[in-house]
């Protein structure tokens, strides 16, 4: 391929060395022509050799430019395999054309020279006695506006000159016939010249496609145009659509870069956030909790207490009657021992004046009695000690109970008093939990809005390159079908048949993908327009 | 000089802020719940707001969100702290994560309002 491309510029350059040579040696011919023809005071005639040699050069240059053109078609489509052997065709063409124009131009050489000088001798007469006419008839002018003269003398002398000027103008216009067949001659013998050019192309390229079918030349030439031109219009639309993938492809993978970034810094933002509340503000409100707990704990302790109030009183009420119980038995016993004393003195009284009245031999029974009665005495003394004992042990414990009930009353009232700070800081820890776990969870379902926001807008880029894959694909198709026609064509150049079904069919193909690519253009455009939301449309 | 809204129920800060502002040449409009604010901001287009976070009705978490979705580039300062706001500091970061444009510990100097607000306006 590589080999080709060489052997193409070369070609091309050589063709155009030629063509621009050819050209402008064209254009300096035509240049002297008129320079030369305009040197001469002679109007009629002068634009005439220019006309034809003009004429000439367009129709030379027009066959070489076609044939250059033809030229350069036929090396273009050439199969790889023949490029070698086609370049030595094409070749040995130039060399020829060469030739020819060399032929050409040695015979514009050659033929100019003789214009020239057939020109000249005839164009200076011609000149002269278009002048010697022109002299007469001012002086014959003269004459009829002044009548200062013999008018007949001077309508003769008029005569004469005009006759002379009628046969000079002849003679040129006899010169002009010949110059006109000269060059009447000159481009029959181009038009020769580029028939037999022409013929002898046919042949070389019939001798170049023996190995190619064997078809019109010009028909083929043009199908080949037009396959070719087909050809370069899908490889244009698909580097457009090339194009358009890369940059969308680009534009995306920024998106993409710029939305992971988003996501990336959104997730941060969120981590730090909830780890900051959890470390500083959940240890808070722990604390705050456990101070709550305390505080029901204290609660619960007090409730007990006062639960536990008329238990305790019934239990000291009892102990107290039961005490009081005690003395009261214990005061009765003080009482029957006091009897006893009294009913003990008495009698011990009773046996003193009984001893008396014995004498001498009631002496030691006075002695009995009278100790008896001291008894008496001390039994009274001690059964009233025991019950003022009594009283004072009664006394004892109701004041030790009552005291000690107070007590209890006045810590509870105490705690009571608390309860209500601890059940008003009680509520504000649960407002305060609430706010926490409100404010909390609005933060984070803001931000997990966010996120899907920005994961949805992720998934789009994603879905995005899947439309570019799609596109590729409609890239690959286009390109099969292509180059399934080209083969046929390539298939079909060997046999008679007409490549125009394969030149409708690219034709075809080309529109459908044309067709196909103008409703998935503006993919990326249209999902700009569109919300972030995802859309998993299917191209 | 801006026209700001002021949401606090403590009526205490809120004449506080308002004096200080007022000071600072500023027109102050107050509002004693959330919202109170909300309707507040409907109705006078404040070109700032100061809200507190933790209020009855509708706490500053709310608002911040409300006027936020509607507004996007509303300026709003988030202040927070004082007697029960034993998480002022996450409520403020909370504020932030909503996207205030500044957030003050109560309590605040003159000088720190001042400051907050020529960023939060973008002076």
């Amino acid at each position: 391929m590589a080999v080709q491309s060489k052997n193409n510029a070369e070609f091309k350059k050589s063709a155009w060395r030629f063509f621009l040579i050819s050209t402008g040696f064209a254009v300096v011919l035509v240049g002297v022509s008129i320079v030369f023809h305009s040197t001469l005071n002679f109007r009629l005639g002068r634009y005439e050799d220019a006309l034809f040699l003009g004429l000439a050069w367009g129709v030379f240059s027009v066959s070489q430019w076609r044939l250059l053109r033809l030229s350069q078609k036929t090396v273009k489509l050439l199969p790889e395999d023949q490029v070698d052997a086609n370049n030595a065709t094409l070749r040995y063409i130039f060399n020829r054309i060469s030739a020819y124009v060399q032929d050409n131009l040695a015979f514009n050489n050659k033929s100019n020279v003789d214009f020239s000088a057939a020109s000249d001798k005839h164009t200076i007469a011609l000149s002269k006695a278009i002048g010697v006419l022109n002299t007469q008839i001012t002086h014959l002018t003269e004459t009829l506006t002044q009548h200062n003269g013999d008018i007949d003398q001077e309508f003769h002398l008029f005569d004469d000159v005009a006759t002379q000027t009628a046969q000079t103008i002849t003679q040129y216009l006899t010169l002009s016939a010949d110059i006109d067949n000269a060059l009447r001659e000159r481009i029959t013998q181009i038009a020769t010249s580029l028939d037999d050019l022409k013929s002898k192309l046919n042949t070389l390229n019939r001798k170049q496609h023996e190995a190619l079918p064997s078809v019109d030349n010009t028909q083929n030439l043009r199908e080949i145009e037009d396959i070719v031109y087909l050809h370069l219009s899908i490889d244009n639309a698909i580097d457009e659509q090339l194009k358009v993938i890369s940059y969308d492809t680009h534009q995306s993978a920024l998106m993409l870069l710029d939305l992971m970034r988003h996501l990336s810094d959104d997730a941060e933002s969120i981590v730090k956030y909830i780890s900051n509340a959890n470390e500083k503000n959940i240890s808070k409100m722990e604390s705050d909790m456990e101070n709550s707990v305390k505080f029901i704990i204290s609660i619960e302790k007090f409730i007990q207490n006062i639960q536990e109030i008329p238990d305790k009183l019934r239990a000291d009420i009892a102990a107290i009657q039961s005490a009081s119980g005690v003395i009261d038995s214990l005061a009765h016993l003080v009482d029957s021992i006091k009897e006893i004393s009294f009913q003990t003195d008495i009698l011990a009284v009773n046996a003193a004046i009984q001893a008396a009245h014995a004498g001498e031999a009631g002496l030691g029974f006075k002695i009995v009695a009278d100790e008896v009665r001291k008894l008496a005495v001390n039994s009274n003394n001690a059964a009233e000690m025991i019950e003022s004992g009594l009283e004072k042990a009664r006394h004892t414990i109701q004041d030790g109970l009552k005291f000690k009930f107070l007590d209890e009353i006045m810590l509870q009232m105490n705690g009571a008093s608390q309860v209500m700070i601890y059940v008003q800081q009680l509520q504000d820890s649960q407002e305060d939990m609430q706010q926490y776990y409100k404010t909390l969870f609005a933060v984070i379902n803001q931000n997990n809005t966010k996120l899907a926001h920005d994961i949805s807008e992720v998934l789009g880029n994603i879905q995005y390159e899947d439309v570019v894959r799609q596109r590729v694909e409609r890239i690959q198709e286009v390109m099969v079908m292509r180059n399934d026609l080209l083969r046929q064509f390539a298939a079909q150049l060997t046999s008679d048949g007409s490549a125009e079904e394969i030149i409708m069919q690219l034709n075809n193909t080309l529109n459908d993908y044309l067709s196909g690519e103008s409703h998935h253009n503006n993919s990326l455009q249209a999902k700009d327009d569109e919300d972030a939301l995802p859309k998993f449309e299917l191209f | 000089m801006a026209k700001i809204l002021v949401i606090d129920d403590e009526e205490q800060l809120r004449d506080l802020i308002k004096k200080m502002l007022t000071r600072d040449g500023h027109q102050v409009l107050m509002a004693q719940d959330g919202e109170e604010g909300v309707r507040g901001f409907h109705q006078f287009n404040p070109d700032l707001i100061i809200t507190d976070i933790i209020m009855p009705n509708k706490d500053g978490i709310e608002v911040i969100m409300e006027l936020l979705k509607s507004h996007p580039d509303l300026p709003i300062i988030a202040i927070s702290g004082g007697r029960r706001a034993i998480t002022a500091g996450f409520n403020l970061d909370s504020a932030e994560m909503l996207g205030v444009k500044g957030i003050l510990q109560k309590p605040f100097t003159h000088q720190q309002l001042q400051e907050v607000i020529q960023k939060a306006l973008g002076l």
